[in-house]
């Protein structure tokens, strides 16, 4: 079989392993460097004063205060078919062909939005196993608002600045020799025994600061659809949701998708299908949206099912629910979910849970507090407002603000340990 | 260690339901089932004093548990041990509760009863063991509740294999695997028949033990009981409109029923329209007045309880129970019926 | 989820109601639904038992 004739994405690696700023942008044997100037151009925009490059590397003294969206850099290559559709190319499915990627790098934004809940991420010290982006080396990206612009147009700014340095960074080693080639055919309907398992993504849709982008259009009050896993590589999901630090899913996690790479690492399971949701507020809405992603599941045959969510305890709900319509419709349904257990840990740790299904993974309790170290330097913001103590301190925080800690993506580690 | 002990009135010998008012009050030594437990603790602890209270004092005082606390700490108390409570709801509640104000008071604590008791979810983090349904496992509770002392006693966190129940503190930790990785392992585990794995549990509904029934309706005292969030107009003592963490009691004297506008129910739950347009609607009380003249019930409460039932957590809403039946127990009544929204 | 006597009625907002009645045949219904609940206290049950109002007309 080879990527001509079976659907699907082949993936050029080239791993980054130092990161720095200079004159022009350039990727060499492991070492990517920023060009300033370029970045600054593509990250102009009369909506933003003025912006400011750094880099962060796993293992720095460093804190990163104010975390907002996080891209990891990938290209089809100069006039290629193109990714992030709907921001940077034209709004169509990707996901075939040849993509690059920079693995171990990323493009972050950090600073101040409105809705924006302040997101840490420690690059050493206890809280850095917690977060996937402190062990990336980070081009970090702060920023000043234009005076008199508004928000929404600074947000828009930063994410379109964000993508297209993305891209550049990618594009600089578009020649070098990759150190993988990963081919990712498509999902096939032909049997070969092992079950079917599918992973439901349900995308937070509250609207400006709190959305989530496919093909750059919001998925509010629209229906499940199915996606081939391959176009997240290429930017079709891109996040615009800056709330709730630790169960965020940043474009940076919906590219690599935790979950469906575990499905195509088993031997024993079959990935079989991918589903988008959105994520309704009101009640009846989530009945709908989990009625009929339960049935798209059962159209596609599947045998089992993995629901992941984003967001803080209303999106609980849309989790529940799909699990007992998936469980309804004979699907084995494995819910992945934080728990709100209290700063003792003994509060009930579900919002909303499962009158029927039983199957549930947990990434930890929200709740409970840990003390960051002292660190060098700060980027982002200069304080923590959550504590009202310089970036810089000594903090206790819980591990609802560190920085994807508690994603649903599936990247961490962090688990409820029960004293049995 | 010198270990307190906490009992109630009849276990300390005061005697059974009647003297369930009975103050909270300290005796030297071990009192009653205390004797067993402090020779089964040998030498190596003490049991300094016995802390006591009547159950339906200690339920409707929540204060007893700090202030019994402190007695105890004037003792020397560096440990407190509660119950064993057996399935005594009231009972249970009291050395949950004990436990938990010895805990915050810094004074390691456990409690004991059998896992039905509504005081197992009402201990925080502190830890109850499990003990048998009735006194008659009293030799046995009495060997766990030691054991479980002696560890608690070491420094050692208690675990399933004590005998723990009830809030078991979730506590996070790194596992050796990604989130995704267990997701897919638990499909598997799953499709392969097992029934029963998960990370998180979810919680179990209890079983209730019925009252057995009043022998003439005709002969008993009834009272009315509400979750629909009935208040007087104005909610004067604020009753919230969802999540409640209390209820509250008014009272019915000299009314035959509830009028429009005098009652109103803040209930967000449900559209109020119907229950502020007739408030018997829910809270029956013009039919239960002609009841009692008609001598069809032996007689009325003065006052009803209200709570809003509206994502209450099942931990409030059984101590709601508990606390309302420890109430009409003290006020002779004998039935209750209460209106579900 | 556990009570164990209970007697149905027709609407979660008007318990011990019925707005589709006339005021007259409500309190009809009210003195039933009580009636219904008089008895069930007076009877032994083991498990979560429905006493039905509505069988008494």
């Amino acid at each position: 079989m080879n990527a001509k004739d079976v659907a699907g994405l082949t993936r050029v690696v080239h791993e980054v392993r130092e990161l720095d700023l200079g004159e022009r942008t350039s990727y060499s044997a492991g070492r990517l460097t920023v060009g300033e100037e370029s970045a600054r151009d593509l990250l102009g925009d009369p909506a933003l004063a003025e912006v400011r490059l750094a880099c962060a590397a796993p293992g720095d003294p460093v804190r990163i205060v104010g975390a907002l969206d996080a891209v990891q850099p990938c290209s089809k290559g100069t006039g290629g078919g193109g990714v992030f559709p709907g921001f940077l190319g034209p709004a169509l499915p990707p996901g075939r062909g040849e993509t690059h990627m920079l693995r171990g790098a990323a493009v972050l934004a950090a600073g101040y939005l409105p809705r924006a809940q302040e997101a840490v991420i420690d690059m050493s010290g206890p809280a850095a196993p917690l977060s996937p982006l402190a062990a990336t080396h980070n081009l970090v990206i702060e920023f000043e608002p234009a005076e008199g612009a508004d928000w929404e147009d600074v947000e828009v700014a930063l994410r379109r600045g964000l993508l297209r340095v993305a891209v550049h960074l990618a594009d600089a080693a578009l020649e070098a020799e990759p150190d993988a080639v990963e081919e990712l055919a498509d999902p096939d309907a032909a049997p070969e025994g092992r079950p079917r398992v599918g992973v439901v993504t349900n995308l937070q849709t509250q609207g400006n600061f709190k959305d989530v982008f496919v093909y750059g259009r919001s998925l509010s009050r629209g229906l499940p659809t199915v996606i081939a896993p391959g176009e997240l590589d290429d930017g079709a999901v891109v996040s615009g949701q800056y709330g709730h630090p630790a169960l965020k899913n940043p474009t940076y996690l919906h590219q690599t998708h935790p979950v469906l790479a575990a499905l195509r690492a088993s031997d024993d399971v079959r990935l079989a299908a991918l589903v988008l949701c959105p994520e309704p507020v009101e009640q009846s809405g989530k009945e709908l949206v989990s009625a009929h992603a339960a049935r798209l599941c059962a159209a596609l045959q599947l045998d089992a099912a993995i629901v992941t969510k984003e967001g803080g305890g209303n999106a609980d709900a849309d989790v529940s629910l799909k699990l007992d319509r998936l469980e309804e419709e004979g699907i084995t349904a494995v819910g992945i979910l934080a728990e709100l257990a209290g700063r003792d840990g003994t509060g009930p740790p579900l919002v909303v849970p499962p009158t029927r299904a039983t199957a549930l993974i947990s990434t930890g309790n929200y709740d409970e507090r840990m003390t960051l170290p002292a660190c060098d330097r700060a980027l982002g913001r200069e304080r923590i407002a959550l504590v009202d103590r310089p970036a810089t301190d000594e903090v206790e925080l819980p591990v609802a603000a560190i920085y994807c800690a508690q994603t649903t993506l599936g990247w961490g580690r962090l688990t409820c340990y029960e004293d049995t | 260690m010198r270990v307190v002990h906490y009992i109630n009135q009849f276990f300390a010998g005061i005697g059974g339901e009647e003297a369930a008012g009975a103050e909270p009050d300290l005796r030297e030594g071990p009192v009653g089932p205390g004797r067993r437990l402090a020779a089964l603790l040998g030498d190596e602890h003490e049991i300094v004093a016995t802390v006591f209270c009547g159950d339906d004092h200690a339920s409707g005082h929540a204060e007893f548990a700090a202030a019994l606390v402190e007695r105890a700490r004037e003792h020397g108390a560096e440990l407190l041990v509660a119950g064993p409570a057996f399935t005594s709801g009231r009972y249970g509640l009291a050395c949950a509760r004990i436990a938990a104000a010895a805990a915050e008071a810094g004074v390691p604590a456990l409690a004991a009863m059998h896992p039905d008791n509504p005081g197992v979810g009402e201990a925080g983090a502190t830890p109850v063991v499990e003990s048998g349904a009735t006194s008659r496992q009293m030799r046995p509770s009495l060997e766990r509740l030691a054991a479980a002392v002696r560890k608690l006693a070491s420094g050692e966190e208690l675990t399933a294999e004590d005998g723990r129940i009830g809030k078991v503190p979730r506590r996070n930790r790194l596992a050796e695997r990604s989130a995704a990785e267990r997701a897919v392992a638990l499909v598997l585990a799953r499709l392969g028949g097992d029934r029963e794995a998960t990370e998180i549990p979810l919680p179990t509904f209890d079983q209730v033990t019925p009252a057995a029934p009043v022998e003439h309706a005709a002969d008993a005292v009834v009272a009315l009981l509400t979750e629909g969030g009935f208040v007087p107009a104005g909610n004067p003592d604020r009753l919230e409109s969802s999540r409640a963490t209390k209820w509250v009691r008014y009272s019915l004297e000299g009314l035959d029923s509830v009028e429009a506008g005098t009652f109103e129910s803040v209930h967000g739950g449900f559209s109020t329209q119907w229950a502020n347009e007739e408030p018997n609607r829910i809270l029956p009380l013009d039919i239960a007045r002609e009841l009692q003249r008609e001598g069809a019930i032996g007689g009325l409460h003065a006052e009803y309880f209200a709570t809003t039932g509206n994502g209450t957590t099942v931990a409030d809403a059984r101590r709601f129970g508990v606390e309302w039946a420890a109430e009409l127990r003290q006020a002779g009544i004998q039935a209750a019926i209460l209106t579900a929204t | 989820m556990g009570a164990p006597r209970i007697v149905p009625t027709r609407g979660i907002p008007y318990p011990t109601g019925d707005p589709n009645l006339s005021p007259e045949q409500e309190r009809a219904w009210r003195r039933q639904l009580l009636q219904r609940a008089l008895q069930a206290v007076a009877t032994p049950v083991r498990e979560p038992t429905v006493f039905d109002a509505e069988a008494l007309e």
